[in-house]
């Protein structure tokens, strides 16, 4: 017996299912056996029971796809469960809308805000209240949210509108959302995922305040550090059920990690050590680039770097920081306003996305459904996408030659093993971990160079996780050079050969995985440091 | 989404798998509901539907009535033929009819040259006439295709406006006084001596051309056969080509298309030549089979409106085109003997048309939606 | 003094026909505010058109003509609501069948009324609108034509300034903006989305119908089997957008148009314009797609944009 399965033996997480022995008014929620079934027999939430004690935090753990953003949406209105029960301060609930949660006190704050854009700060946060009048008493309502901020020691103007805001100011809206309707009990889904680790401890400092003020808190998460340090109590998971709920003192990150996926967790993937070819050139040059956003502001800020083949660059940052509009530079779907690209020599920075294919150059966009994909089509009409124009799919520049389409997209399907009946099923069929590997198998093809992979893990579950990760190693090791932009830390630590952190649309720093820590990473992705 | 009324529960549901005949299923009966609600409002009119409905089915039974509906269909199928390519890249081509006067403009030139005293081999006309309504059609769909694919200016309302303008050149050449009128001085020698052989004076105040001579004309079946060729080439296009394919691509999603290196102003602008250019030869149809001049009358029928309708019903199959025509010819037709017949204006067709394509457009949901009815 | 007296003609007829676009364009900046576009204004006009004169006729009675002109529009604007909002289908479908249907049922109604109810139109000149005179105030030059016009101009002005306060500086205005701008969003503060659309939508036909009886009542007044609005309606959905969904924007283009459409009459006394005089009726149409391409390149380089969610249905699971 080994020491991690004696200390799982010991762990004895509460499985408690059913309704017996739990009395509603000592908790604050109380789910009760929740049923939710998804058009297409996915079942989100199986028999889930729940509960949330007064004034803890209460973490809900697990990977996507696990049932978590599902079971708290029930709690918050926006689904109906099949079956099941929800008790909210001791009262039996049927929610039909957000409107009715908020009236018994449930606020959240969503993973994806829910915030009109072009509106200020204050006219989203009054949005739907009837408290500031049919004709907006705006002055009242600014110096209530002012009032709001100070309290919990966050800096907020109600005047500025949202797009001016960065992600983190973004969240704090949405809190103030919740506070301004006198909510006591507040979910929040996935909140860090757009914060530097120091803004993720401003944040837990806020939550702690609005502990001791009485209020409870549900903190949905799939980052076991993070559950650990802040939560009292954890509910763990897995597939559509709970596995269980612990208290931080009694687990370790591992047993944590087996409860979410019902395995052992490699946490360090095994990389060989590569020496990078010191004899071939860069096969990508950045100079100097600078790249507009769609809002006609600076997302690049004179970035420059360059990426050998054989290795993986990674870059580390916050979702927003720029990185997007890099890689849609270099991909050839942005022109930049100065500066240059440079791929094999060539100077780039003007081409079209078609011309940088011709270059071998693969891009796996961070929108899988609406720029990665063609939802309606085929699997066959998706796969031949991009190499659509040249033999031998095509005869003489014009005609499409079906027989040799037919057999690409059989041998990609089974290459990259795609789940699906057969080629022409619409990909809008396809799970998530299908369809990016679909998107790996049309990328892949021709060996390409240069592989940009932007957020290539989000939303997918361990399994599909694991295989992206594994492809990409392939490629390096192939030879062909990785620009890998990707939130999550681990990753690009397990991943990169090289690290870049970008802030604000500028590099701090270009390190080694071996030669930093996580603090300093953090630190140059807050802005505080640079190298 | 369920809602329950008394003891039953309906719910309804998003299909994962949309069966292949489902759709050519909604169009039929949706026509179907559409022509019996149509009914309704004779009723209302004080009319008896019935009545009205056996006069119209003598477009079915009565050999020249039939003949004179597939005349009519034979425009509309070139419309939505051309329609079918724009509609698949989500470009909304609302401008058809526009083009088709315009196709019928340029197809009028040698016509007018003609009649001006200017002599060309005779065989050479229909041919040229052809040439000129497909350029003509061509250029004016090449405007809002390249101010979307430019500036993003909406091509539903670009296309629209100039539709009115196109109309506005036609009253413009034809009018009394105007350069094309069969009145003008231009014509005199030719003209009025070709009118003496058929015992024809000038009407004074008639807005439009001289006639289309017999050699310059073509019969109805040889436009047919045009339509079906037309038909046969843009399924070919669209099923096995790589424009066909680029066209589905962007059609889907303009964002994956960029991304895929498609290049939406070579796109628009290749895709709405065409299909201006079979909305011109729609025009030059309507006019070398049965109007045989050019006048403001050959706006009444809105074949560029029908089109798009057509269009829709056939579910962008350009075959499906050619069947679902000669249903909107034949209404078209109908409206023509109700107007004989019973004094009801002819646009009580257009009234039908558009109920119809409501009943479509509805009936669409349950492409996507299930409904289930369970009885508890 | 003749000239001055000339512009104050010119004005005249600016402001009554520039009312036409305001109404209808009033109606559609709602509908799209709340992020439905409706194609089908020209359709609606059409029936407004028809109802208007038709009931003011057997009524005598021109308000009765204009409230029912707005409700029975209105009605029809219910059914693109329902396939729009709830069925979420293709909202510029929906619109353009409004509009043939519209087109179709209004002329043929019209074309019947005309055969079958002949007395009746010569009752016109009781139901019609007509221009108030202010003794005194209508004689000066420019400012009087102000006071010389029918009644209908002025509470278009004020439709539009309480639509611009409605819209700007209520919590009502807010939610309607939130819906058309992020509906997920509007939907998560509680608002109910689809009762916001439906409002706006129905509300906005009941305008584009009241357009087309104002347009028959203080306008045209003929009642005749062919289409009367002659791509007005479209023109509307084209000045939604020049006035950047603004109501108070809305009054200049729809004068601005309103005075397109003059300048023909004018320019049709100029002999060496005479022939071409069908030209010039497609100075608004042509007016419309320069405009609308002027602002297509202004809005790429501002970044303005139409209510972000406008034209897409919403669905909450």
């Amino acid at each position: 017996m080994s020491i991690s399965e004696a200390q799982a033996r010991q762990v004895k997480p509460e499985t408690k299912t059913s309704s017996e022995g739990l009395d509603p008014s000592k908790y604050a929620v109380l789910m009760v056996d929740i049923v939710k079934t998804f058009p297409g027999g996915v079942v989100a939430n199986n028999h889930i029971t729940f509960d949330l004690r007064y004034g803890e935090i209460h973490g809900l753990l697990g990977e996507n796809g696990a049932g978590k953003t599902t079971l708290m949406n029930i709690l918050y209105g926006l689904y109906k469960p099949d079956s099941g029960d929800i008790y909210i301060k001791g009262r039996k609930v049927k929610l039909h809308s957000p409107k009715d949660a908020i009236r018994y006190g449930v606020g959240l704050v969503p993973q994806h805000f829910k915030l009109v854009e072009v509106h200020t700060v204050a006219e989203n946060v009054i949005l739907g209240l009837r408290e500031y009048g049919f004709i907006i008493r705006m002055k009242e309502a600014e110096k209530k949210i002012k009032e709001l901020a100070d309290r919990y020691k966050f800096r907020i103007n109600p005047r500025a509108k949202i797009w001016q805001l960065s992600m983190g100011e973004r969240q704090y809206v949405e809190i103030i959302k919740a506070l301004l309707r006198n909510v006591d009990i507040l979910i929040l889904d996935e909140p860090t995922t757009v914060l530097t680790p120091q803004e993720s401890e401003q944040l837990f400092k806020v939550l702690r305040r609005m502990k001791e003020e009485g209020k409870s808190i549900i903190f949905i998460t799939h980052k076991l550090d993070e559950a650990l340090s802040l939560c009292d109590r954890i509910t763990v998971l897995r597939k559509g059920r709970k596995v269980g709920t612990v208290t931080p003192d009694k687990v370790t990150k591992v047993d944590l990690a087996k409860m979410m996926v019902g395995r052992e967790v490699l946490f360090r993937i095994s990389k060989t050590k590569k020496e990078l070819p010191k004899n071939k050139g860069p096969i990508l040059i950045v100079k100097n680039l600078n790249v507009l956003s769609d809002k006609g502001i600076l997302a690049v800020k004179n970035i420059s770097f360059e990426i050998y083949p054989g290795e993986i660059l990674g870059i580390a940052g916050i979702a927003g920081s720029g990185q997007e509009e890099l890689a849609e530079a270099i991909a050839g779907l942005r022109k930049p306003i100065s500066g240059k690209i440079i791929i094999k020599g060539k100077d780039v920075t003007r081409a079209s996305p078609k011309e940088i294919f011709e270059l071998k150059v693969a891009y796996i966009p961070e929108d899988r459904i609406r720029v990665g994909s063609l939802p309606n089509l085929s699997l066959w009409e998706n796969l031949i996408l991009r190499r659509h124009r040249y033999e031998p799919l095509v005869k003489k520049k014009l005609l499409l030659n079906f027989r040799e389409i037919f057999k690409f997209a059989q041998e990609r399907k089974k290459e990259y093993d795609i789940m699906a009946v057969n080629i022409f099923v619409p990909v809008r069929t396809l799970s998530g971990g299908n369809l990016q590997r679909m998107i790996l198998a049309r990328e892949l093809t021709g060996e390409p160079d240069l592989i940009i992979a932007v957020y290539p893990t989000r939303g997918l579950d361990v399994g599909a996780t694991e295989y992206v990760r594994k492809v990409l190693l392939r490629e390096r090791d192939r030879g062909a050079a990785v620009l890998l932009i990707s939130e999550e830390l681990d990753e690009i630590l397990q991943l990169s050969d090289r690290i870049a952190v970008i802030h604000n649309g500028e590099i701090m720093g270009i390190v080694r995985p071996e030669e930093t820590t996580i603090e300093e990473i953090g630190l140059m992705m807050g802005g505080a440091l640079k190298k | 989404m369920a809602l329950t009324i008394g003891r039953y529960k309906i719910k309804v549901e998003r299909r994962l798998v949309i069966k292949r005949e489902l759709p050519a299923l909604i169009s039929i009966v949706s026509a179907i509901i559409g022509v019996l609600v149509g009914g309704l409002f004779f009723l209302a009119l004080g009319y008896s539907p019935i009545d009205a409905y056996s006069r119209v089915g003598r477009v079915f039974t009565d050999a020249k009535t039939f003949f004179l509906a597939v005349r009519v269909a034979i425009p509309i199928m070139f419309t939505s033929i051309a329609l079918t390519l724009p509609f698949r890249m989500n470009f909304f081509n609302i401008g058809a009819e526009g083009q088709l006067y315009m196709g019928a403009i340029g197809a009028m030139i040698p016509v007018i040259l003609y009649w001006s005293g200017v002599d060309l081999p005779q065989p050479l006309y229909v041919p040229l006439m052809i040439i000129l309504a497909i350029l003509f059609g061509g250029l004016w769909g090449l405007i809002p295709a390249y101010l979307r694919a430019k500036w993003r200016v909406n091509e539903i309302l670009t296309s629209l406006m100039l539709n009115f303008v196109a109309l506005q050149f036609i009253w413009y050449l034809v009018s009394p006084g105007g350069p094309w009128n069969e009145a003008n001085p231009a014509f005199k020698e030719r003209y009025l001596e070709y009118l003496k052989t058929q015992g024809v004076t000038l009407i004074p105040g008639f807005k439009g051309t001289p006639v289309i001579p017999e050699f310059a004309r073509i019969d109805s079946v040889s436009a047919l056969v045009l339509a079906v060729v037309a038909a046969t080439i843009i399924y070919f296009l669209g099923t096995r080509t790589v424009l066909g394919y680029e066209i589905k691509v962007v059609g889907e999603s303009e964002l994956a298309s960029k991304y895929a290196g498609v290049n939406y102003m070579r796109m628009a602008l290749v895709t709405m030549f065409i299909s201006g250019a079979l909305a011109g030869l729609a025009g030059f149809v309507s006019l070398s089979t049965y109007l045989l001049k050019l006048m403001p009358e050959i706006s009444t029928a809105g074949y560029g409106y029908t089109g798009i309708i057509a269009a829709w019903l056939a579910r962008l199959n350009p075959i499906a085109c050619l069947f679902v025509s000669i249903f909107f010819g034949a209404l078209t037709q109908a409206g023509s003997i109700m107007q004989q017949e019973l004094r009801i204006s002819h646009y009580v067709s257009v009234g039908f048309e558009g109920l119809i394509f409501l009943f479509l457009v509805m009936g669409d949901f349950l492409l996507h939606y299930r409904v289930r009815i369970i009885k508890r | 003094m003749v000239e001055l007296m000339i512009i104050n003609k010119i004005l005249v007829s600016t402001l009554t026909v520039g009312t036409i676009y305001l109404i209808a364009t009033l109606g559609e900046i709602l509908a799209e505010r709340s992020g439905v576009v409706n194609l089908g204004v020209e359709g609606l006009m059409e029936i407004g058109a028809t109802v208007g004169i038709l009931v003011a006729l057997l009524t005598e009675n021109a308000l009765l003509g204009f409230s029912s002109a707005f409700v029975i529009a209105a009605i029809i604007a219910a059914i693109h609501a329902f396939t729009s909002v709830t069925l979420k289908l293709n909202q510029f479908a929906s619109g353009l069948a409004i509009y043939i249907f519209g087109l179709g049922i209004a002329i043929t109604v019209r074309e019947c009324a005309r055969s079958a109810y002949a007395h009746l139109l010569l009752k016109i000149s009781k139901v019609r609108l007509y221009p108030i005179r202010v003794p005194g105030l209508s004689d000066i030059p420019v400012i009087g034509a102000f006071f010389n016009v029918n009644v209908m101009v002025y509470i278009a002005i004020v439709m539009a300034v309480i639509m611009w306060f409605i819209l700007f500086k209520t919590s009502m205005g807010l939610s309607i903006r939130s819906v058309g701008e992020n509906p997920a969003a509007a939907d998560a503060a509680g608002i109910n989305v689809y009762r916001v659309r439906y409002l706006c939508v129905i509300i906005g036909g009941g305008f584009a119908g009241l357009a087309g009886a104002y347009l028959m009542l203080g306008h045209t007044a003929q009642v005749m089997g062919a289409p009367i609005i002659l791509g007005r309606g479209w023109i509307a959905i084209a000045l939604v957008i020049f006035s950047f969904w603004n109501p108070l924007r809305a009054l200049l283009g729809a004068y601005l148009f309103g005075g397109l459409e003059v300048a023909y009459y004018w320019l049709q006394s100029i002999p060496a314009l005479r022939s071409y005089i069908p030209l010039l009726v497609a100075i608004p149409h042509t007016a419309a797609i320069i405009l609308l391409t002027l602002m297509s390149i202004e809005a790429l380089r501002k970044r303005i944009g139409a209510p972000a969610a406008l034209g897409v249905p919403y669905s909450r699971e």
